[in-house]
């Protein structure tokens, strides 16, 4: 096995245009568990075209702890986000995941590194599809992975619903038969179908009335305490990244800054 | 969709309009300027310093500063230009007047002479923001509606942006009604609070009194729900049962008794008529001052 990457010199070799990073922007102190982290990003570069959108940043997660992700909009959060989760593949860095780095894998490799990272979007009816019943959409991520059968499916879709305070008669119906709030939960439910460790949570609960919010954040505080999940918590909400948080990561112009 | 809502902006001041999506804050600050869809129907009264509004007030006495700064901006004219307009039609002022008194109206924002030549695309969300609050109260009107002015900016802009609309507004003697669903906002930035529930005004009176002494349910179980900088981290938050009404969807009781820890068989069966209680109006039957 890698020893874990030093988080000092970080100058991307295969981009000599690249400023070098300012004195240490990187390497956040160790306020989470000691050893390992679970998720170890270094000298990550996310480019559009032209534009660089992430421009060398460095942060660990380790494992049951949250890091809260925020800064102006445009400052490279989501493209930081989309990076991780190797949905936009990195111009250049390391994405190393449980010891893996995720940006030397192909996408057929990718498959089961998925089932444990996790994506949450803003949009909880955007991320749903509108034809299809609640319950076939948790139990989709097991059928992907060979986890469905006749006799354990239902249940564990039971369970997940259960899970995220949604009484599982709710399973059958469609996304628009169900509120805001509760299609959040639906959602959450089905990231958590294959017993994630990472959730990437991008503005969760940006799109929620006011009263709804509490409820969701209650509900990510006690997965986290039941299920020893790690977040990468991202929100323009000050106040309730502080809630969240472990520790908290702050964007500006592609860059961590203090 | 709103009934039965009463409020005052005093001369001068600042009043937020507050509420969750779809409490009716938009419709009762459109109402206010008479841009309601055309099959809306309404009842009730309107006066500004004492006489009902009249459509000719409208744009003169009465100005707006919409959330989309570009839906308020021609997109083919400067910004300066779009001001000095603004002026010769209302006040009648020559093309050469017009064209100082918007350099220097745009001056007061923060916005530079070269900047005035500009196209609203070429300006960022907060100088637009500012172009748009420039020509609001260029013709110095006595109230000022602004509708989530700064909910499409970034956080550090916003408050910004606010601390000129107000500035603005007492500069030019105009009242302020701040329609905003950011609690932190109206209470950095209002003299008086409206909390809207469902269409009804739930509780209106001065801003440190209701949010830090809320009387009505509603109020107190959603300042309870959100954390704030006292609140412990990671601990659980309170939350309320249920979900906001539709709007349009209509109850025989209170709107918000089916969500509400304290309601009783009344709240459930008779709709709350908006009453005076302490120096605010409350639309509660439950509502009660506490006894020392």
């Amino acid at each position: 096995m890698n020893p874990p990457v030093p988080a000092t010199p970080l100058i991307v070799a295969d981009s000599p245009a690249q400023p070098t990073p300012s004195a240490e922007p990187l390497a956040p102190p160790h306020a989470g568990p000691a050893g390992q982290p679970l998720l170890s990003v270094r000298d990550l570069v996310v480019r559009y075209g032209t534009t660089t959108a992430v421009d060398g940043v460095s942060f660990d997660i380790h494992a049951g702890e949250t890091v809260g992700l925020v800064g102006p909009s445009g400052c490279g959060k989501s493209s930081t986000a989309a990076a991780v989760l190797q949905l936009r593949r990195p111009h250049s860095g390391e994405v190393r995941f449980d010891d893996v780095d995720l940006t030397a894998l192909d996408e057929r490799q990718l498959r089961p590194v998925r089932q444990r990272l996790q994506p949450v979007f803003q949009d909880p009816y955007g991320s749903l599809s509108p034809r299809r019943r609640i319950r076939d959409q948790i139990a989709e991520p097991l059928r992907l992975h060979g986890r469905w059968s006749h006799s354990a499916g239902p249940r564990r879709v039971a369970e997940l619903l259960d899970m995220t305070g949604l009484n599982p008669a709710l399973g059958s119906r469609f996304p628009h038969e169900l509120s805001g709030g509760q299609c959040q939960r639906a959602g959450i439910a089905r990231a958590l179908a294959n017993t994630p460790r990472l959730l990437i949570l991008d503005e969760p609960i940006s799109a929620l009335d006011a009263s709804l919010r509490a409820g969701i954040l209650n509900l990510l505080l006690d997965l986290q305490d039941g299920l020893g999940l790690s977040y990468l918590f991202i929100s323009h909400d000050i106040t309730a990244v502080r809630h969240l948080s472990n520790r908290i990561l702050t964007m500006r112009d592609g860059r961590l800054v203090r | 969709m709103v009934r039965g809502v009463s409020f005052d902006v005093h001369t001068g001041e600042v009043l937020a309009l507050t509420g969750e999506s779809g409490a009716g804050k938009s419709l009762t600050a459109r109402a206010l300027l008479g841009m309601l869809p055309r099959e809306a129907t309404t009842d009730g009264t309107v006066l500004l310093r004492g006489t009902a509004v009249t459509p000719a007030d409208r744009g003169r006495r009465i100005a707006f500063v919409p959330q989309d700064a570009l839906s308020a901006l021609s997109p083919v004219h400067p910004v300066g230009e779009q001001i000095a307009l603004a002026l010769r039609s209302v006040q009648g002022l020559s093309r050469k007047d017009a064209r100082s008194r918007a350099q220097r109206a745009l001056a007061e924002v923060g916005i530079t002479a070269t900047a005035s030549r500009a196209h609203p695309h070429e300006l960022s969300g907060g100088m637009r923001q500012r172009a748009v609050i420039a020509l609001a109260t260029v013709n110095t009107p006595d109230l000022l509606i602004a509708d989530e002015p700064t909910t499409s900016l970034d956080p550090a802009t916003q408050d910004t942006v606010l601390t000129l609309l107000r500035e603005r507004c007492t500069a030019t003697g105009a009242s302020l009604l701040l329609v905003t669903h950011a609690l932190d906002a109206a209470r950095s930035h209002a003299d008086h609070i409206a909390v809207m529930y469902a269409g009804t005004l739930t509780e209106y009176g001065p801003t440190d009194h209701v949010l830090n002494r809320p009387l009505t349910p509603y109020t107190t179980a959603l300042l309870a729900s959100l954390p704030t900088a006292d609140t412990p981290p990671r601990t659980r938050l309170a939350t309320l049962p249920g979900r906001p009404p539709t709007p349009g969807e209509t109850t025989a009781g209170c709107a918000f008794a089916p969500r509400c820890p304290q309601a009783t068989d009344r709240c459930h069966t008779q709709q709350p008529e908006p009453r005076s209680l302490d120096n605010r109006i409350i639309t509660c039957h439950n509502a009660a001052l506490e006894t020392p």
